[in-house]
């Protein structure tokens, strides 16, 4: 049953490819049929239905599993996203119609393949599927120096993956079982890797590069800002959540071990992701353009989530409230990044630019467009009420859960830090880390306001006036169905459980 | 000791059936040739092509060297396919004016070649083993100077042998030594132990092997006897390079199986012994994988890109055998399946290229993707596999290789620390020289004067059935 979710994308694809059916009504059917499906197994599972009928194609068992830890949540977002990139689709011509349109179906049967797979090189390799059009699309139909940002994109990314299989490798190895679930088992019975240092270190580099950590994030931003909307939808949205989905999975397989697997990492991580929240939240406030300063809040806003896995981590898996909030953090930003671009899509397309500078006063002409756009930006920071605020919120706190004052006395390798995380009360990593980071809240909430200011507020600019053009049903009802799974989130986080 | 057999009994003529079958078909269209001139001679590579592909059939079965033999029979039908395809520029090329001439030699060496490989793949002995080897190289030697007209085959022709008669000089060095050592051309593990465990003989069987080694080194494309292969790629007919990248290179892998095999069953027993032959291994590998992919980098030409590409190939198989079990043949056969199908789907489309187009240079594939849009993903395909990209039996095939590395993990001698980070630059590598290809036909806009390429049935039949083979072994194992 679940294998349709993949199916279905691959043969709508052939269908465009090879017999030249038209491309958006085709990726349009196709990506409803998923959607429904996908909510359909969702709700289904949840009211109990079994587990087996699901993911078996007749008697022969796949390698699809709902039982992965966040693989609900992840293929929430990915049927959502793919369906609002597939609405929100405009393309210049015919043939760019049907790349868009492939590349998008595409990507998300690799996503869904990589979110639901429980074989380990599956994972992988439905993974590597969705970024192959990613690198095509940028290389084809991106904006500005295309060329030199696909291929930065292809070699960050291609030498991540390969030093991530070589970590899944690795674990495949020392854990004796190519499935996660089993993996868990072999986990629970106490098998460690011998090597737990090196292999945890791949897979780190290998995730995190993807999910661009600090310092090897500088090629998504301009990859995002190139990128057409839907791909650039599905890739920061969707696509990109690989990466942590993946570490959180690694951390679920060692349980209470998870501590100790990562062990000789947890320190560098949070010193990274504290470069993700504070130096390219530094960089976003300073970017002209809009599409750049969404690409680069993007990469900052993964400092959360690496936040809330440092918190699970550290626990040894039993942080359940770092847990959740990193997988609604995910889905989360996924929804409104993906709002963004798409917002931004059809900014530029009414107005002919993304600068800062020629904007302002759109509000006036485009209500609409303003009402989603604030809405947007307003998730994104972590206004409540909405999704964003949920995830960041519970990472926040979770940071503190199981902390007592002076419990355990720090040791950091610098004594200043020693001196200051004693004079706070005994903070540990995490918990300072934790303040450090929360100065990104700021920071957001300044490029954002800034952004949504400049735009849509203020005089109306001549080019601003031009743009007159109202928003079509799909359009609307692309950005309507993004903002109402934020709202819905944010109001009822509890519906995901 | 016992008195040895000098050469092994066991040989059943039944064993060399499809050697037999081979150069039968041979001297028949040889024959057949000097005899009936007024025959059509574009029949000659379409019925050799007819008879290795029911021989590939009839000799499928689960064995290793059933396995072996149906691969090299399957690929030389292919490149005898490619053959026909290519008869224009053959005749071309050979005779001058009169068209047909030279078809039927051009028919008749891949049959002589490929029934080496036969023999080859069930050789017990060392004796059996040169001489398939020669075999195969002797014909090689002919396909590869064919084109006498033209400069750069007539180049190639001569390098190759010039260097293959190094190789295998070095190779009847090693033989003898073997027998002075052991007493037996056999890789019979009894004789092997008793010298092994001789302190006086032990080096000396090290160093016949490594003699051994270093001819086979040549046939499989590994360093240091790697330096033919770009020339000769580049130089040779398409569809002998094609023939030389898969068929040769499977002989060349089989042989090292022959030969190391034994020593491999032996491992428990003396294995400090065979420390340092891992360690050579190894850096073979390690080299290799250096030499062909970073070679390939800044080529232009498409078959000296392919001629490093298998040289990196070559390097990603070496690896399989530094864990020295016995179980590698599986994996050593996959790997060379992936490969073989990739590579002959892009020499098959190179070859329509280079008649078309008239060039051979990357840029032949300029525009093809607006061109000729569905033979062009086809295309894509054998690319992608080649490079390793997930869902294509290519990926898999990589994938198999890291895992073998990785697998020694907890062995004492460590080469992973050094080896993987290798691997992974080489395969993020071959990511790059790769996609070159696809770069040119999707990124590069046609010039104004191309029209589609027009790409025969035989040549589309080939593209075909090779994506589909690509991607139902890629895709099958992960779903299931």
């Amino acid at each position: 049953m679940l294998i349709w979710l993949i199916i279905i994308p691959v043969i709508a694809s052939v269908l465009i490819g090879f017999l030249h059916t038209p491309g958006r009504a085709t990726a349009l059917v196709s990506s409803l049929l998923t959607f429904l499906l996908g909510i359909g197994s969702i709700v289904a599972l949840s009211m109990g239905a079994d587990g087996t009928s699901l993911t078996h194609i007749g008697e022969l068992p796949t390698s699809l599993s709902l039982y992965l830890p966040l693989s609900k949540p992840m293929l929430l977002l990915t049927v959502l996203v793919t369906l609002a990139a597939v609405l929100g689709l405009k393309a210049p011509d015919a043939a760019a119609e049907r790349s868009w349109s492939i590349s998008t179906l595409l990507i998300s049967a690799g996503a869904t393949g990589a979110f639901l797979s429980d074989n380990i090189v599956a994972f992988f390799a439905f993974h590597e599927l969705a970024l192959i059009p990613t690198f095509v699309m940028i290389g084809l139909y991106g904006r500005g120096e295309r060329r030199t940002i696909a291929w930065r994109m292809t070699i960050y990314l291609g030498l991540a993956s390969m030093v991530l299989l070589a970590g899944l490798i690795l674990l495949y190895v020392q854990l004796g079982t190519m499935r996660f679930l089993e993996m868990r088992v072999m986990a629970a019975m106490g098998r460690m890797p011998v090597s737990a240092c090196l292999t945890a270190g791949l897979l780190l580099a290998g995730f995190g590069t993807l999910v661009s950590l600090f310092p090897f994030h500088s090629w998504a931003a301009p990859a995002y800002a190139s990128a057409p909307a839907p791909i650039a939808m599905m890739h920061a949205g969707v696509l990109k959540k690989f990466g942590l989905y993946g570490l959180i999975l690694v951390a679920c397989i060692f349980g209470p071990a998870c501590d100790k697997f990562f062990g000789c990492w947890t320190n560098l991580l949070l010193i990274l992701l504290l470069g993700n929240v504070l130096w390219v939240g530094c960089v976003t406030m300073a970017q002209s353009r809009l599409d750049t300063m969404l690409g680069n809040s993007s990469v900052m806003h993964m400092g959360y989530i690496f936040l809330g896995i440092a918190a699970f981590v550290t626990s040894g898996a039993s942080n359940a409230l770092a847990y959740q909030g990193a997988g609604m953090l995910m889905l989360a930003h996924g929804l409104s990044i993906a709002l963004l671009f798409l917002l931004t899509d059809q900014i530029e397309r009414r107005t002919g630019t993304l600068e800062f500078s020629a904007m302002g006063g759109l509000a006036h002409k485009q209500p609409m467009l303003g009402f989603f756009f604030g809405l947007a930006g307003m998730a994104s920071i972590g206004l409540p009420l909405l999704a964003n605020f949920v995830g960041e919120f519970s990472i926040f706190v979770s940071c503190f859960t199981g902390w007592e004052p002076g419990a355990t006395p720090p040791s950091y390798c610098w004594s200043w830090l020693n001196g200051l995380a004693n004079a706070l009360g005994g903070l540990g990593p995490v918990q300072l880390t934790l303040i450090f980071a929360l100065w990104g809240l700021v920071i957001s909430a300044i490029y954002m306001l800034r952004a949504i200011r400049r735009i849509f507020a203020g005089e109306l600019t001549p080019v601003c006036e031009r743009a007159t053009l109202p928003l079509s049903c799909a359009e609307i009802c692309s950005a309507a169905l993004l903002s109402a799974a934020l709202v819905l989130f944010g109001i009822a986080p509890g519906i995901l459980a | 000791m016992s008195t040895p057999n000098l050469i092994s009994a066991a040989y059943t003529w039944g064993q060399f059936t499809p050697s037999f079958v081979l150069v039968g078909l041979a001297l028949l269209i040889l024959l057949t040739d000097a005899f009936l001139p007024r025959l059509n001679k574009q029949l000659f590579p379409l019925v050799g092509s007819l008879v290795t592909a029911t021989l590939a059939c009839f000799t499928a079965g689960s064995s290793a060297s059933a396995l072996f033999t149906t691969l090299a029979c399957a690929a030389t039908a292919v490149c005898l396919l490619m053959a026909y395809d290519y008869r224009s520029v053959v005749s071309a090329s050979v005779a001058g004016g009169n068209h047909e001439d030279g078809v039927a030699e051009f028919s008749a060496l891949p049959l002589l070649a490929c029934a080496g490989v036969c023999s080859l793949i069930r050789s017990r002995d060392l004796i059996m083993l040169f001489v398939s080897l020669e075999t195969v190289t002797l014909a090689s030697y002919a396909m590869a100077g064919y084109f006498r007209r033209n400069q750069g085959s007539v180049e190639a022709g001569v390098k190759y042998l010039i260097l293959g008669a190094v190789s295998t000089g070095l190779m009847i060095m090693g033989a003898a030594w073997f027998f002075g050592t052991t007493g037996t051309f056999m890789g019979d593990t009894r004789f092997l132990l008793a010298a092994l465990s001789n302190p006086y003989l032990s080096a000396g069987v090290l160093i016949s092997v490594g003699l051994l080694l270093a001819g086979v080194f040549f046939k499989a494309g590994a360093i240091p006897m790697h330096t033919w292969i770009p020339d000769v790629y580049q130089g040779a007919p398409t569809p002998v390079s094609a023939f030389l990248a898969v068929v040769s290179k499977l002989a060349g892998f089989a042989a090292l199986l022959i030969i190391l095999l034994p020593l491999i069953y032996l491992q428990s027993t003396v294995s400090d012994m065979l420390s340092s032959l891992i360690s050579v291994l190894a850096v073979v590998a390690a080299g290799t994988l250096l030499v062909g992919n970073l070679g390939a980098i800044p080529q232009q030409n498409t078959k000296r890109l392919l001629g490093y590409s298998s040289i990196g190939q070559a390097g990603f198989i070496l690896v399989f055998f530094i864990s020295l079990k016995p179980t590698i043949v599986g994996p050593v056969f996959n790997y060379l399946l992936a490969y073989g199908i990739a590579t002959l789907m892009a020499f098959a489309a190179l070859a329509t290229l280079r008649m078309q187009r008239g060039s051979e240079e990357l840029s032949a594939f300029r525009g093809l993707g607006k061109t000729n849009p569905r033979t062009s993903f086809l295309i894509t395909v054998s690319f992608a596999s080649l490079a390793g990209v997930p869902l294509t039996a290519g990926f898999l095939a990589k994938l198999s290789s890291f895992q073998a590395l990785v697998s020694t993990i907890n062995l004492p001698h460590h080469i992973i620390y050094w080896l993987l980070p290798i691997m992974i630059i080489c395969a993020a590598a071959g990511f790059y020289y790769y996609f070159k290809v696809l770069r040119f036909m999707y990124w590069e806009k046609p010039e104004q004067n191309d029209t589609p390429v027009h790409f025969s049935p035989v040549c589309i039949a080939i593209l075909t059935i090779g994506t589909l083979l690509l991607l139902v072994l890629g895709v099958t194992p992960l779903i299931f």
